[in-house]
């Protein structure tokens, strides 16, 4: 089985004058071809940071200090950063909490779409990016396509914009999709229809995905594999539903029995920590790392 | 009606209500300063008589409310009385002057603009690097000195240390005005394919517009590095960034255009800032501009010349923010657009 995405031990810290923020504790992760991988984590434990590391883009920033391994569509990111440029956008897209803020004000969606679909230098003529952009904008059920082509992002609501936003990750067919906590600005019922759109849409071209998100019962329905994250460390692995079975880790029980108390199952704020929560990583059964099984 | 047409009329409304405005103000303030105008027109050695004569003749003796209405009996008429001074009438003074001035002003801000705009935008795109740290620096040294202070310092180095343009004036001695059409020797020489004229021309016009356009390419690149940098943080720039849009067209596309828009209505003040610094810049030249006229009728008192020369630089203000505005709407499609979506 290849790996789209493959992290090993990866630290990552910000310089700020002499001090420097550890901000991931040597995480291991991976994602297969073709598979819906996970990552779930309150804020600030550090699953963002772990995008824009996949994007070779963080790494390339002036005080920020990596270690370890991350390897994305065959490419060295933690040497090769650079070899991403031509990638974004094509073999590795991405996907917004709040698409009408991602979406620049002051272009119309083809003028944007355009540029996506040209990035990385390739040779697009405008009458080509145009229908390509019509047949994905089709594609996620925009019903008046031309028209949201010629339209500005205010204009269209957020549950359009969302579409948009996956027609834009997906028309160039990527390998990988990160989708860092997608739609989590849309009201409830948009944000629920747009994932599931997302999702048939990645199962049927098979592509993988990187779902970062707060919510539980979103994460139970979607993901394949789930990623438990806690302050910079993965703290529990496993299949989605052996992981909702049977939570192993403190810190996994501790979310998954303050959820269910929530409407629209997002991620609790604990009230309190316990030690507990830095206990070692679970893996359960038949879950394990890829380099740790051929090792 | 299309929004942009709309928001214009409303403007142009506003503005001929300033304009009434700053009349009654500058009318009033102008005949309460103390002197008699009469006696200053017929110079010491006029006799009573003379000067109650002229008073009477310009209605000097009737009470200020009278004189006001007498004003706008003749404003209406297009004309803006005449002045003591040059015994021409207003308006004539002010189309020959003020196209001098206008000229410029607009190279100023053609510079400002041309110059200002890149530079601060380079300093967002390389911020903390050294392209940044040279144009903070530039930027802070060209604000914080006045434009006449430019001039002097640019007319000794490179008018008198190092004579490579011309002291002062808008054309060498021996080559003549060309044909008056626009008033701007540029312009009128090329309307005549006179290109040797027109090349003068532009090289009388380079030290006074630089002098003029320092502060205003400073200002420019400040607001414009600063509007920037709040963009690049924006998401969509971090959208542009995850899809690999190349780092040269965000700068100049996907970031330029959203930071323009709130430096836009700033950047019309700065231009119509310039009008004033001229007065200062073309002293320094002898730029034959509104200036030595504006300052000769003020020391002067010429009531109706004061009054016309505030009236048409106040004009000036109000057309910079008109076309500003212009601008802003066509660059930021809420506005142009609002009208739309409220029917959608
Ligand atoms: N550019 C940065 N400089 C310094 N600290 C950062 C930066 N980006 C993120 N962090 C810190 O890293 C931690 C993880 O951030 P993030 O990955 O955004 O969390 P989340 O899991 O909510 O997505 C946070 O504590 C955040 O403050
Ligand atoms: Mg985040």
């Amino acid at each position: 089985m290849t790996s789209v995405l493959k992290i090993r031990d990866l630290t990552l810290g910000f310089r700020k004058g002499r001090q420097t923020a550890q901000v991931l504790h040597g995480i291991s992760m991976h994602v297969n071809a073709g598979e819906k991988v996970a990552l779930v984590g309150e804020s600030g434990s550090g699953k963002s940071v772990t995008a824009q590391l996949a994007l070779g883009r963080l790494q390339q920033e002036r005080g920020t200090l990596t270690s370890g391994e991350i390897e994305v569509v065959g490419h060295d990111l933690i040497r090769h950063p650079e070899a991403m440029a031509p990638e974004r956008g094509h073999r590795v897209t991405m996907i917004f909490q709040d698409p009408t803020s991602a979406l620049n004000p002051v272009f119309r969606i083809g003028e944007i779409f355009t540029e996506v679909l040209r990035s990385g230098g390739r040779k697009v003529t405008a009458a080509e990016a145009r229908d390509r952009a019509l047949k994905a904008l089709a594609e996620v059920h925009i019903p008046d396509p031309a028209r949201a082509l010629d339209s500005y992002p205010f204009q269209l609501s957020g549950g359009m914009n969302q579409r948009v936003m996956i027609a834009m990750a997906l028309a160039n067919e990527p390998e990988l999709l990160l989708a860092d906590e997608p739609g989590t600005a849309l009201d409830v019922t948009v944000q629920a229809q747009t994932l599931r759109l997302m999702d048939d849409l990645v199962t049927e071209k098979g592509t993988s995905v990187l779902f970062i998100s707060h919510n539980l019962s979103v994460v139970r329905e979607f993901a394949d594999r789930v990623y438990v994250i806690y302050r910079g460390n993965i703290v529990e692995h496993g299949r989605t539903d052996q992981l909702f079975a049977n939570p192993r880790h403190p810190y996994t029980r501790a979310l998954l029995s303050a959820a269910p108390k929530l409407i629209g199952g997002g991620l609790p704020d604990l009230p309190e920590h316990s030690d507990a929560f830095r206990d070692p990583l679970i893996v359960h059964p038949g879950c394990g790392e890829p380099h740790e099984v051929s090792a | 009606m299309s929004p942009v047409l709309r928001l214009l009329l409303q403007r142009l409304a506003i503005s001929v209500l300033v304009l009434i405005g700053v009349s009654i103000l500058i009318f009033f303030i102008a005949r309460i300063v103390p002197g008699d105008p009469a006696r200053i027109a017929l110079g010491p050695n006029a006799s009573q008589a003379q000067i109650d004569a002229l008073r009477e003749a310009r209605h000097l003796n009737d009470p200020i409310v009278v004189q006001y209405g007498w004003f706008i009996r003749d404003l209406l008429h297009g004309d803006l009385g005449t002045s003591l001074y040059t015994k021409r009438p207003v308006a004539q003074d002010v189309a020959t002057y003020f196209p001098a001035t206008l000229e410029l002003v607009l190279y100023a801000g053609a510079m400002m603009i041309l110059l200002g705009l890149p530079l601060g935008r380079l300093a967002a795109r390389f911020q903390r690097r050294w392209p940044d740290h040279v144009a903070r620096l530039l930027s802070v040294i060209a604000v914080c000195t006045p434009a006449f202070v430019w001039g002097v310092i640019l007319q000794l180095t490179f008018a008198y240390i190092w004579p490579i343009f011309p002291l002062e004036g808008r054309l060498s001695n021996g080559i003549d005005a060309p044909p008056l059409i626009t008033g701007f020797y540029t312009i009128d020489a090329l309307l005549n394919g006179q290109i040797s004229t027109f090349f003068n021309a532009v090289y009388h016009l380079i030290l006074p517009a630089t002098a003029l356009a320092l502060s205003g390419i400073g200002q420019t690149a400040r607001l414009t590095r600063s509007s920037m940098i709040e963009t690049y943080r924006r998401p969509f720039i971090g959208m542009s960034r995850a899809y690999g849009f190349r780092e040269d067209r965000i700068s100049r596309r996907f970031a330029f255009w959203p930071s323009l828009i709130p430096t836009l209505t700033i950047l019309g003040l700065d231009f119509a800032t310039m009008l004033a610094n001229a007065f200062l810049v073309e002293r320094v030249f002898v730029w034959p501009g509104l200036s030595r006229y504006g300052v000769e009728v003020i020391m002067r008192k010429d009531l109706d010349a004061i009054v016309g020369v505030v009236l048409v630089i106040a004009a000036m203000f109000l057309i910079t923010n008109l076309v500003v505005d212009l601008i802003v709407s066509i660059i930021n499609p809420r506005i142009r657009l609002a009208e739309r979506k409220a029917k959608a």
